[in-house]
Formats: C-alpha cells, structure tokens, sequence
C-alpha cells in the first residue's frame, strides 16, 4: 500500500511537471502525460498491466515494466548524449572565436596593437 | 588579429602550416622551427597544461590557444579559419609530434599547385613508415577499408595528418568532428563536395615520443562512437 501511494504521488510529480513545463515536441509531452497517467491506473490495477502484458507476448506485467523501462532508460541515455554533443559543439564555436581573437603572433610589431585580440 | 608572423625572405607568406598541438612542450618549438623558414604557421594549443603555447611562440608561430581541450578535429579547424582570415593560399595540417618531413610537406604543395589540385593527401602506405608498430598498421589498414566503403575514395592510407588543402577546399572543408574522428570526416567532405585529390607518398617516423603521444587502439572504438552518434548539422 505505502509502495503504491509513494508511486502514485512520483507519477502525480511527473504529470504535474509535463503538464507544467514547455517542451519542444508537443508529441513529446503527451506521451509523458499518457506515460505517466497509465502509471497511475496499473499501479492500482495491477491484474490490468499482466493482462497487457500477455497482450503484448510478455509474460507477466513486471517483465513488461522491466522492459519498458529498459527501452525508456536507453533513449534518455541517448538523448543525455545527444544533447551533451550539442553544447559541445556551442563550446566549441565560444573556443574557437576566442581563440582567434586573441591568438599571439611572434615578435613583430606590425602585427598592431589588436593582434591581442 | 590583423598582421602576420615574421617573414623571412626566402619563405612562401600564402602557405599555412597548421598545426594542432595539446601537451607537447617538449617538442614543439623544434617542430616549429623546422617549418618556419619555409612558411607561416599558426599552431592552436588546445588547452595545453603544460607550455606548449610559448614554446610554439618562442619558435616562431602564432598562437591560436583554446581555453579548454576541443580535440584534434576542433584545433585545426580553428587552425584552418585563422590561415584562411590571413589570407592563406594553400594550408598544410601537419602534426605537433615530429613525425612529418617538412620537405615532403613542401613537395605536396607543390604538386598541388602544379596540378591544380584541391588536395594533396599523405599516404604512409605509398612511401613509408619508420618504426610503425604491427598493431598500428593492422589498425590503420581497417581504417582504410571502412573508409573506402564509406566516402568511394580509393585511398591507400587514412588518418594521415598530413594534408595540403588549396584556399578553395580548406573554405569548402567544415571540421564538425572535434576529437578523431576529423580525419574521416575530411575524408567523406573531399568524397561529397566532389574535390580533386591526389595521394603523395610520405614518410612518417614513429618515435618514441609519437609513439607515446599517438593516437592509441583504444581510440578507434571512440572514433567509430563519435561518427554514430555524429556531429552538428
């Protein structure tokens, strides 16, 4: 029971906050939503997510879950990445166009005052 | 950011050697010296812990220094905008451990120039390699197939550092690839935007210190990673 109510209320966290948050992809928000509320429904319908399970050639509804969450844990790793990639690719750029503002020319003078940068 | 590294008079101020350069203090100044009276170089310390940013200085190069480590792919092409920005006609990458022969660089840029060619392309495999270890060669062999099969180019060598790119191809050429992976990013670039290359034989020495420096087995499982998971668009 006290299992249950503590799932409960981390789904009602997550569907509070996809309700709450902007996303990018509208798509992506609903599916949290949807996500989050079939949560609360199998939490407390148990028999229902084995019931799904058989549906879908899954034993029992906790391999399906261990399933799922497989998959879902495997696409944020992916995402996390992806995203990491990307604010590397923005460092980068910041890097570069300050390294080329500033670069340092040996001796010589006609290089001017703004060789410096 | 105007001006230009000192001339000297028998040196060609159209041709940039570019050379990225991370932790190689010990080295680099010689590396430098040996290219400088021939042409300008820019070298980009990429975030060095150590002095290679004055060393290179002291040597005769400019400087481009990159607050943090980027990678390999993202150093040259900060090397490459900053030749180019001063008004480079042709650019060489070349590396910061001493295994290029400068004169081998220097007979690269002028095949280029006088077939009027996009880029000349080093190739260990059609001259030679001094010291190469079994398991690099084994490796870089691999490399050679996969990117034959992925650009269409009929290589015989492939992340080899040494390149000679006309103004054109090095403008044309954008190094998404920050880490290792560049070289087969330039690689697939050359095959797409239809260049004109050719392969020059080179001779490349490994030392004990390149060795020591050089890119490892270890990296090629984190090239294939970078090119899956790809760069910015």
């Amino acid at each position: 029971m006290i299992v249950s109510l503590i799932a409960t209320g981390l789904f009602l966290f997550v569907l509070f906050v996809a309700a709450v948050r902007k996303f990018t992809f509208l798509g992506l928000k609903i599916s949290v939503m949807l996500f989050a509320a079939a949560g609360i429904y199998f939490v407390w319908n148990p028999d229902q997510m084995t019931r799904l399970a058989q549906l879908v050639g899954v034993g029992r509804g906790a391999d399906l879950i261990t399933y799922a969450t497989t998959v879902i844990l495997f696409l944020t790793v992916v995402g996390a990445i992806i995203r990491e990639r990307r604010s590397g690719d923005v460092l980068t750029l910041l890097v570069r166009r300050l390294a080329i503002q500033q670069a340092r020319f040996p001796e010589r003078p006609k290089a001017g005052p703004d060789s410096r940068g | 950011m105007n001006g230009s590294c000192f001339n000297a008079m028998s040196r060609d101020d159209t041709l940039w050697f570019v050379i990225a350069a991370f932790n190689e203090g010990p080295m680099i100044a010689e590396v430098v010296r040996g290219v400088s009276p021939h042409a300008q170089v820019v070298v980009v310390d990429d975030g060095s812990a150590d002095d290679t940013g004055d060393q290179a200085l002291a040597g005769g190069a400019c400087v481009a220094t990159h607050l943090v480590n980027r990678g390999q792919g993202a150093a040259l092409q900060t090397g490459i905008d900053f030749a180019l920005a001063q008004g480079a006609g042709h650019v060489v990458t070349f590396d910061a451990d001493g295994q290029h022969d400068v004169d081998e660089a220097l007979e690269m840029v002028a095949r280029c120039r006088a077939e009027g060619l996009d880029a000349v392309l080093g190739s260990r495999f059609l001259g030679a390699t001094v010291n190469m270890p079994f398991s690099r060669r084994l490796v870089i062999k691999a490399a050679v197939v996969f990117t034959r099969l992925t650009t269409g180019l009929n290589l015989t060598d492939a992340h080899n550092g040494l390149r000679v790119l006309s103004r054109e191809a090095a403008r044309k050429i954008r190094i998404r690839q920050d880490r290792m992976a560049h070289a087969s990013e330039i690689l697939s670039q050359i095959a797409r935007l239809r260049l004109n290359w050719r392969e020059h034989p080179v001779t490349i020495t490994y030392s004990e210190y390149s060795l020591a420096k050089g890119q490892k087995i270890s990296n090629s499982v984190r090239i294939l990673e970078d090119m899956l998971f790809g760069a910015r668009s």
